[in-house]
């Protein structure tokens, strides 16, 4: 059961691991949860994912996509965090518009107001792969 | 509050210098991005050479591109470097490397180059540095 309800101690600022294979994504959302006061840490892989909590890096919440750019899918890098690490929050996303919901509830229990619109953050990522597109097609 | 989805929008452009740390690294690219981001610099975390050219191409404003060289991928560093030289030749770039054998020669061994392991007050100064010589 996926909670983004966060309630933090008041004196330490939640921390998010976003694990996204799409940089362009990934960067979008973490700037938008950032917005919201989290720390927000990156990752490109389930792999990564593992290497960072294996460290001292202070993690309340992974939020990653169903799908890894690894051989490793979203679910099974959850079954893993769960078993692990039972005290870590995993909010499992699947699409553009079901990861956008899941931050901006997660944004709203956030320290601070969010940002903006859910739906200005999948602009965002769209205006972001538009352009991408459009540049690899030009000379 | 401006609309994130402006077709002008730059990430804090006006207000934070933007550096794109290109890492392969997670555990460097984190402790070093959240540093920068502790002294106000805005970081986008890329981590390889491909996703740097996807947040270039994605017209996303960058005043520094801190990239490693020895990087897995068709592109590495080096290749990353002739890339932006080639179609964003306006931005600074700051080369890294551990490795204790570095072939690096041609036009590109001239660029700016901070061997690792370094302090993160001394990355911190350099991209700085770096960044007020292509002010001036």
């Amino acid at each position: 059961m996926t909670d983004t309800t966060l309630t933090p101690p008041t004196d330490k600022i939640p921390s998010i691991l976003v694990m996204e294979p799409d940089v362009l994504v990934r960067m979008a959302i973490a700037d938008y949860l950032r917005e919201c006061g989290y720390k927000v840490v990156e990752s490109s892989s389930g792999d990564d994912v593992l290497t960072i909590l294996s460290t001292e890096i202070d993690i309340d919440t992974v939020f990653s996509g169903a799908q890894s750019a690894d051989e490793s899918s979203g679910f099974a890098l959850a079954h893993r965090i769960r078993i692990a690490r039972p005290d870590i929050n995993v909010i499992l996303t699947s699409g553009l518009e079901h990861a956008a919901a899941k931050a901006a509830e997660v944004c709203s229990n956030g320290p601070l107001t969010k940002a903006y619109h859910p739906q200005e953050l999948l602009k965002r990522i769209h205006l972001l792969r538009e352009r991408h597109r459009t540049s690899k097609l030009s000379p | 509050m401006a609309s994130a989805a402006s077709n002008d929008f730059q990430r804090d452009a006006h207000v934070k210098r933007v550096i794109l740390m290109v890492e392969d690294e997670v555990i460097i690219r984190s402790v070093v991005a959240e540093h920068l981001r502790d002294v106000n610099f805005t970081v986008i975390e890329a981590a390889n050479a491909a996703e740097a050219i996807a947040v270039l191409s994605s017209q996303t404003h960058v005043d520094l591109v801190f990239s490693d060289i020895t990087m897995p991928g068709e592109l590495d560093g080096v290749g990353l470097a002739r890339w932006i030289a080639d179609r964003r030749g306006e931005i600074p770039v700051l080369m890294t490397s551990g490795a204790a054998v570095l072939d690096w020669s041609g036009p590109f061994s001239r660029l700016p180059f901070v061997r690792k392991p370094y302090g993160l007050e001394d990355i911190e100064e350099r991209i700085r540095k770096l960044l007020a010589q292509y002010s001036q």
